[in-house]
């Protein structure tokens, strides 16, 4: 068989692809970045792999295949300018320009590294430093820069490690709000739009104005009172739903979602019920509360889907549960009023009140079979 | 959910390892005499030239026979500088998978390989690269198709490789070293780079299998291609599980690749020695990076082998199976769970 050019081609590359073949790790192109903060002042030190820095600016002069300590010391310079441009470290005030002490060196597991005493002064106090590198990315797609930051003020070190493609981080104290915010946020958001927890809120509130009387619904005619009531039914239904979220998100007792979902459809069902056919009449909050038990599972689950930060995970926590509560205040706040003005007609009492009590029974009498069965009624 | 696994427990006392490690940063020194030699020179000088292209292969090369991960990322700057001048060329494309693939980022090989086939349907090095990379995922199917597609130009020894290495994975041992042995004596002119490949594609094979005839296709393999490590390793790997751990360190040299080392010390308990130096190199190199995608198997079988972690080892080795899936990582695999217990239960 004669090998054309292009086979042999092939031949040699395919040797090079070979996927059977596979590439153990020997070390890839690390540098490392050690800072400490204290009040404006940055210092630290900063190891480059003396191989890197070779290939990427030449220190072999004479090119005879070594480096000698008189041929790093004569980098010196080029490499303080190019660290000038390429590492940048900055705090909340601004920029921290950072100067380079005397070249030294050490040695590390894969080979000996250029050692640089660094230290920068920024122009306001430090809660944590920026810093931008990009020294040797250009040279090498897989360097990785690893960075560490301590606070001898508080024992606090972070960690980090700069990439080609992310060139940047901030080392420090976790900053509260990009966690609070979004998780209130979605607090508010999955109360309002879990069209179950919302519906089982607004059955208890349908009767929050009027007291059971001898003959059927009452108006119970002291704000005072209604105002307790709810306040009462609320609070003991956050309260249970509170303390089964925490105890859900931080993994103590975990259910699985489909009963849940469907103890859920059935508390509805039963607080719906309760309107027409009175079960439970008195201590109605301890039923708010044990029901709130059941919904804190139902948002935990929700909660999961969010990747939960772990580091912050309380105040994530917190903020969503926060976040429920004022979406429970809103539909409160919309409906007390329509219920307070209803609740004074006959015919709110006597017909609407009953025909909304069943319809909700229904839809989750309905969720309930879905919820247990895996089919689809409704949809909803 | 959050607390309740054990991984994060260990994680975050891996974590903890992380930095206790990353501030005892190692003692600095300076030289007393400027004429004295502190470092090797790079084997490699970034310059700038006009058709960058023989300069990346070369350097894929030795990147690849020396198993060094530097050499990897500097070709990658290379391509990446290349791409940025000349967006979209095929052979920049294809260079660009292979060292993906060297980091066990198939997704983005396969995406290039994609791109490339789709503008060139007969480039036979990216249908190659590409049957390759779907076999270590366990996409044998597909790699198949990709053997099927290659030109016939690219000859019936590279043909016969490609279709024996799926086959082997199959677990059809027999016939893919029939086919290999059939082909390596039709084709006895083919350069001694493909035939040192096909030389120890057979012998893993054959060792796979258990059969003894493995040791002369890796001596073959050995005489074509002396400097590979690659191959040196599986050899030595071969050696060992033969039950001759003294000829694996010979084998070995004082190759210091991941892989080179933590053969070295399975090679030395084998023989009773304690291996010290090795599990600290590797204690070192893994802690330092623990979880990198590119050694997971390495460190999986550390973990497991040789400093009896297995619960750790049992983490690594699902992670490396969610990237690869040759019969090594199944092994291991199995290993560790029956180390850890699972295997009663199932």
């Amino acid at each position: 068989m004669t090998i054309s050019r292009n086979a042999l081609l092939v031949a040699l590359l395919a040797l090079l692809f070979g996927g059977s073949e596979r590439a153990y790790a020997h070390q890839s192109s690390e540098a490392y970045l050690a800072l400490t903060l204290s009040g404006t002042a940055v210092s630290g030190r900063m190891d480059l792999h003396l191989q890197d820095l070779d290939h990427a600016f030449g220190l072999d002069t004479d090119r005879d295949g070594q480096i000698t300590w008189a041929e790093a010391l004569a980098a010196k310079p080029a490499l303080d300018a190019a660290l000038a441009d390429s590492l940048v470290l900055s705090g909340p005030k601004g920029g921290c320009p950072h100067s380079l002490g005397a070249l030294e060196l050490t040695r590390r597991s894969d080979g000996v590294y250029a050692v640089l005493p660094l230290s920068a002064a920024c122009p306001g106090a430090l809660d944590g430093i920026a810093l931008h590198y990009d020294l040797l990315f250009p040279f090498d797609a897989g360097h990785r820069l690893r960075v560490t930051a301590s606070d001898p003020d508080n024992a606090d070190t972070w960690i980090g490690t700069l990439t080609p493609s992310a060139p940047a981080t901030r080392l420090g104290p976790a900053e509260p709000l990009p966690v609070f915010i979004p998780f209130l946020w979605q607090g508010v958001v999955h109360m309002l739009e879990g069209i179950d927890h919302v519906l089982f809120l607004l059955t208890l509130l349908l009767t929050a104005c009027l007291v059971r009387g001898p003959s059927g619904w009452q108006m119970a005619l002291s704000f005072y009172t209604v105002a307790a009531r709810t306040a009462g039914l609320v609070t003991a239904f956050t309260i249970g739903h509170s303390i089964t979220l925490a105890l859900a998100a931080s993994g103590t007792v975990l259910l699985p979602p489909g009963p849940v979902e469907a103890l859920i459809a059935a508390t509805v069902a039963f607080a719906a019920l309760n309107i027409v056919w009175p079960m439970v009449t008195r201590r109605v909050w301890v039923v708010a509360a044990g029901f709130g038990l059941i919904h804190g599972f139902g948002f935990a689950n929700v909660l999961a889907e969010l990747d939960l930060p772990p580091a912050d995970f309380a105040l994530a926590l917190f903020a969503f549960n926060l976040g429920v509560e004022v979406g429970q205040l809103l539909c409160v706040a919309l409906v007390l009023p329509l219920t307070y003005l209803a609740g004074r007609l006959a015919l709110y009492r006597q017909v609407a009140l009953p025909a909304l009590s069943l319809g909700v029974a229904g839809v989750g009498a309905i969720w309930l079979v879905e919820r247990s069965f895996g089919v689809i009624v409704l949809g909803i | 959910m959050f607390l309740n696994k054990p991984y994060a427990v260990i994680s975050a006392f891996l974590m903890a390892l992380c930095l206790g490690h990353a501030k005892a940063a190692p003692e600095a020194f300076r030289p007393a005499d400027l004429t004295e030699i502190v470092s090797p020179a790079s084997p490699t000088r970034a310059t700038v030239s006009a058709d960058p292209l023989p300069q990346i292969r070369a350097m894929v090369s030795a990147a690849r026979a020396g198993m060094d991960p530097r050499l990897y990322g500097r070709a990658g700057a290379l391509v990446e500088q290349a791409l940025s001048v000349r967006p979209g060329v095929p052979d920049l494309l294809t260079l660009r998978a292979v060292i993906a693939q060297a980091d066990h980022r198939f997704p983005d090989a396969l995406a290039d390989l994609a791109t490339v086939l789709a503008m060139q349907p007969g480039d036979a090095q990216a249908r190659l690269s590409r049957a390759f990379i779907f076999a270590t995922l366990g996409r044998l199917d597909e790699a198949e198709n990709d053997c099927s597609a290659l030109a016939p130009r690219v000859g019936d020894l590279i043909r016969t490789v490609c279709f024996a290495h799926v086959r082997g994975l199959r677990g059809d041992y027999a016939a893919a070293a029939r086919g290999l042995a059939r082909a390596l004596s039709a084709d006895r002119n083919a350069p001694p780079e493909v035939r040192a490949w096909a030389h120890s594609l057979t012998a893993g094979i054959l060792a796979r299998a258990g059969d003894p005839g493995a040791g002369h296709h890796f001596a073959e393999a050995t005489r074509l291609a002396p400097d590979d490590q690659a191959l040196a390793l599986r050899h030595a790997s071969f050696l060992r599980e033969t039950g001759n751990p003294r000829a694996a360190l010979r084998r070995l040299g004082d190759s210091q690749s991941d892989g080179a080392v933590l053969e070295r010390a399975i090679a030395k308990r084998a023989l009773g020695q304690p291996a010290t130096a090795e599990v600290a190199v590797l204690e070192a190199r893994f802690s330092r990076q623990s979880g990198s995608r590119r050694h997971l198997r390495e460190e999986a079988r550390f973990r497991l082998s040789l400093q009896n972690q297995p619960v750790e080892a049992l983490r690594l080795a699902r992670l490396n199976w969610q990237i690869q899936k040759e019969p090594e990582d199944l092994a291991l695999l199995t290993e560790a769970e029956a180390a850890v217990g699972l295997g009663e239960q199932q």
